[in-house]
C-alpha cells in the first residue's frame, strides 16, 4: 500500500529529485511500506503566507510496527509465510501473558534446548508484555499490564529446530482477554466471537494453579474450565479437529499440595468428558515464572508446551501465490 | 568496474566513531598495512572525518564535537589495492542516534530508504561491554532480591544498574510505562536487521561483516575466544537470528581494536605514541589477527 500524496511537481522527495520514473515505480511497487508526507509542516506553511519559501515536506517510509497484530493485521506475516495459530485461553491472571513473554526472555538468553529464534514480525510486542512482567514480579502491589484487548492479539514468532533446518516454523501465539473468556462460557454471543479459534494448530487452556491451592476455590476453577470447554464444543466453536491442552500454570504453587491428586482432579474427568469429541487433548504442568529457582527452572513446562505447538499433523503449504508478495524474503528461506 | 556501495550501522556507542577516525587517519596515510586506499577527495565534506582522525592519531577521545545534524550523512571513496574495484563506505550517522529513532519512530527517511536500497554489504558495530547488550530477565531479579534482601533492582533507566532500596526512593511517574530505551541492544539488532530483510528489494543475501569492538579488552579478559564465540554468548537473541537467517544474511565475525590503548592509561599511551598510526590497530577474523583495519570492508568487497 502505497499514498503517494505529492504537492510537488515532479517527484521530489526528501528534498532530492528521483532520478528517473523507473526509481518511482520501483517505491509504488513496494507492497507493504508507505510513503508518509509529514502533513504537520505543510499546514503549518499554509498558515503562515509570509514564509517565501516553501519547505519541501519530508516523506518517510513506513517500517513495520513491531507491535501486537490485530485479527485484521495478521496478513502481515500469513502472506509471507505458512503459520501455526496458536490460542492461549484462561481466565483473568491465569498466566497467559507470563507464558508469552517468558518464551521471549529465555530465548533473550539461549536457544531452549533445541528451539533457536528466528525472528518476529512483532518484537515490541513481547518487549511491552516481557517489561510489564518485570515489573509485576518486582512489585507486588502492581496490578500488571494483563492482556485487556478483548479481541485477539497475536505474536509472531519464527523458530528453527536447528540452524540447518531448511524452513522456521512460524507461530502466531493469540491471547485475549480473561473477561472475555469469562463471560463467553456463560453467553453465546461472546463465545461466537472466539469462532476464530476453530482455525487453531492449538488451543492452549490455562487453569490459574493458584486457585487449586485452596479447596475452597478448587473446584470452581476446575467447573469453570469444564463450562468453558463444554460451551465451546457445543456451539461447535471447537471439535473433533481441535488440539487442546488443559494447562495448570504456577506449577510450583501447586505441587505437593497435601490432597491435591492430578489425576482425579484433571486428567481422568476431562479424558472422560471430552477426549472422545476433540481431535486430541493433552495435560500440562507449568511454572512460567517460579517464586524461586531452587526446585523449578525458569519456564518450567514451556519446552513441553513448544513440543505440542510443534507436532505437525500435516505439511503446511506456502501461502498461496496471490498472497505472496514479490520481495526478496519470500524467495530465501527465513 | 561497478562501484559498491558500503553502509555502517550501529546503535550509540558502539564503536563506530574510533574505527571510522582510525580508517580515515590511516587512509589519508596511505597505510602500508592496509588493503584499501583512498580512492578521491574530489567530493563530499571530509571535516568531520578530519577533525576526529586528529582526535585519534593525538590520542584524544573521538568525542561529540559537532551536532549529528552538522555532520550530517558521510562518504568516504575507497579502492581496493589488488583488485582495483573502487567502493563507497556510506555511514549515515556517527552517534547511532538514527538507528535508535528507526526502532522507535518505525521510519526511515526516503533519502535513507534509498541508500539502504542501493546497499547490499554493511558493517554492523557491536560494544561487547555495553550494559544493555540483553535485558534482565526475570530470573536476574528474582535472584537478584534472593540474594540481596532489602535491595530491589531499578526498573527504569540503564537495565543493568542496580540501587539500594533507600537510593531508589519512589519511582517515577510514568516508570510503569515502557518505552525503547527498556528494550535490549541485542532485539534492537536483530529488528534493524529486519527493516533491511522487510523493507527492501534484493534478490541475494545480504553481506554483513559484524565487528566487536574494543577487541583489544576482549582477548585480555577471555583468552583465546573468537569474535562470534563473544557474539554467541553475549548476543544470544541475536546470534540466534543470525544463524537461522544464513540464507539471507552472510556473517563473517570481526574482532578489532581500532582504539589501541586505554586513553586513560599513561604508560600504555606513551608506548603506543612511538609506534606508527597503523601499528595501533588489532583486526581479529577468527583466524588472523593483523593490522589492515580494513579487513572487514575488503571482505564485504569481495
Amino acid at each position: 500500500m502505497v499514498s503517494t500524496n505529492d504537492t510537488n511537481e515532479g517527484n521530489v522527495v526528501g528534498g532530492k529529485e528521483l532520478q528517473n520514473s523507473k526509481e518511482v515505480e520501483k517505491l509504488d511497487q513496494a507492497p507493504d511500506f508507505y510513503l508518509d508526507e509529514d502533513d504537520s509542516e505543510a499546514d503549518e506553511e499554509s498558515q503562515n503566507e509570509n514564509i517565501e519559501v516553501a519547505k519541501i515536506p519530508v516523506k518517510t517510509v513506513s517500517l513495520f510496527k513491531g507491535e501486537e497484530l490485530k485479527v485484521a493485521e495478521i496478513t502481515e506475516v500469513t502472506y509471507r509465510f505458512p503459520v501455526f495459530k496458536i490460542y492461549i485461553l484462561g481466565e483473568h491472571d491465569s498466566g497467559k501473558t507470563t507464558i508469552l513473554a517468558t518464551l521471549f526472555e529465555i530465548f533473550q538468553a539461549a536457544p531452549f534446548y533445541d528451539y533457536h529464534y528466528a525472528g518476529s514480525l512483532t518484537q515490541i510486542g513481547f518487549e511491552r508484555r516481557c517489561f510489564y512482567s518485570r515489573l509485576a514480579s518486582g512489585n507486588d502491589d502492581f496490578d500488571t499490564e494483563r492482556t485487556k484487548a478483548e479481541e485477539f492479539r497475536f505474536l509472531h514468532l519464527a523458530l528453527k529446530k536447528s540452524y540447518l533446518e531448511k524452513k522456521a516454523t512460524h507461530l502466531l501465539l493469540s491471547d485475549i482477554a480473561g473477561e472475555k473468556i469469562r463471560r463467553a462460557k456463560g453467553n453465546s454471543e461472546d463465545m461466537k466471537d472466539l469462532s476464530i479459534i476453530s482455525d487453531s494448530h492449538h488451543i492452549s487452556f490455562i487453569i490459574d494453579g493458584e486457585k487449586l491451592i485452596e479447596i475452597k476455590t478448587r473446584q470452581a476453577a476446575l467447573t469453570q474450565a469444564k463450562t468453558f470447554i463444554r460451551k465451546a464444543i457445543d456451539e461447535k466453536i471447537i471439535g473433533e479437529k481441535t488440539r487442546l491442552a488443559i494447562i495448570v500454570s504456577k506449577w510450583d504453587l501447586v505441587e505437593g499440595v497435601e490432597g491435591f491428586d492430578y489425576n482425579q482432579l484433571l486428567v481422568t474427568p476431562f479424558t472422560r468428558d471430552f477426549a472422545a469429541r476433540l481431535n486430541e487433548l493433552d495435560f500440562l504442568k507449568i511454572a512460567a515464572r517460579p517464586e524461586n529457582f531452587k526446585v523449578f527452572k525458569l519456564g518450567h513446562g514451556l519446552f513441553d508446551l513448544l513440543n505440542l505447538w510443534f507436532k505437525f499433523e500435516k505439511k503446511m503449504d506456502d501461502p498461496s501465490p496471490e498472497e505472496m508478495s514479490s520481495r526478496m524474503i519470500n524467495n530465501l528461506i527465513f | 568496474m561497478p562501484e559498491q556501495n558500503i553502509s555502517i550501522i550501529g546503535l550509540p556507542a558502539s564503536g563506530k566513531t574510533t574505527y571510522i577516525a582510525a580508517l580515515w587517519a590511516l587512509m589519508i596515510n596511505n597505510s602500508a598495512h592496509c588493503s584499501l586506499q583512498l580512492h578521491s577527495l574530489k567530493e563530499g565534506n571530509q571535516e568531520y572525518l578530519n577533525k576526529i582522525s586528529e582526535d585519534w592519531l593525538s590520542f584524544l577521545e573521538v568525542g561529540r564535537t559537532m551536532l549529528a545534524k552538522e555532520v550530517g550523512e558521510v562518504v568516504m571513496n575507497l579502492k581496493n589495492k589488488a583488485s582495483g574495484t573502487i567502493l563507497t563506505l556510506n555511514i549515515p550517522d556517527f552517534y547511532g542516534e538514527l538507528f535508535d529513532a528507526h526502532f522507535q519512530d518505525r521510519e526511515w527517511s526516503e533519502e535513507y530508504f534509498m541508500l539502504m536500497q542501493n546497499s547490499k554489504e554493511f558493517i554492523v558495530f557491536l560494544d561487547p561491554y555495553a550494559e544493555n547488550n540483553i535485558a534482565p530477565t526475570i530470573m536476574d531479579e528474582r535472584q537478584f532480591m534472593e540474594d540481596f534482601e532489602g535491595m530491589e533492582p531499578v526498573l527504569v533507566g540503564k537495565s543493568v544498574g542496580r540501587k539500594k532500596k533507600e537510593e531508589v526512593g519512589s519511582a517515577p511517574a510514568n516508570s510503569n510505562l515502557y518505552k525503547h530505551i527498556n528494550t535490549s541492544n541485542q532485539v534492537k539488532l536483530v529488528e534493524i536487521l529486519q527493516y533491511l530483510i522487510y523493507t527492501l528489494t534484493n534478490e541475494t543475501a545480504f553481506k554483513i561483516a559484524l565487528v566487536v569492538s574494543k577487541w583489544d579488552k576482549v582477548a585480555v579478559n577471555h583468552k583465546g575466544i573468537k569474535p562470534e564465540q563473544l557474539v554467541k554468548s553475549n548476543l544470544p537473541l541475536l546470534y540466534q537470528f543470525l544463524s537461522c537467517n544464513q540464507h539471507v544474511f552472510n556473517v563473517k565475525y570481526f574482532g578489532i581494536s581500532a582504539q589501541g590503548v586505554d586513553y586513560g592509561d599513561k604508560k600504555g599511551v606513551s608506548e603506543f605514541a612511538n609506534k606508527l598510526p597503523e601499528d595501533r590497530v588489532e583486526v581479529f577474523d577468527g583466524t588472523i589477527l593483523s593490522k589492515d583495519i580494513a579487513t572487514p570492508i575488503t571482505w564485504l568487497s569481495e
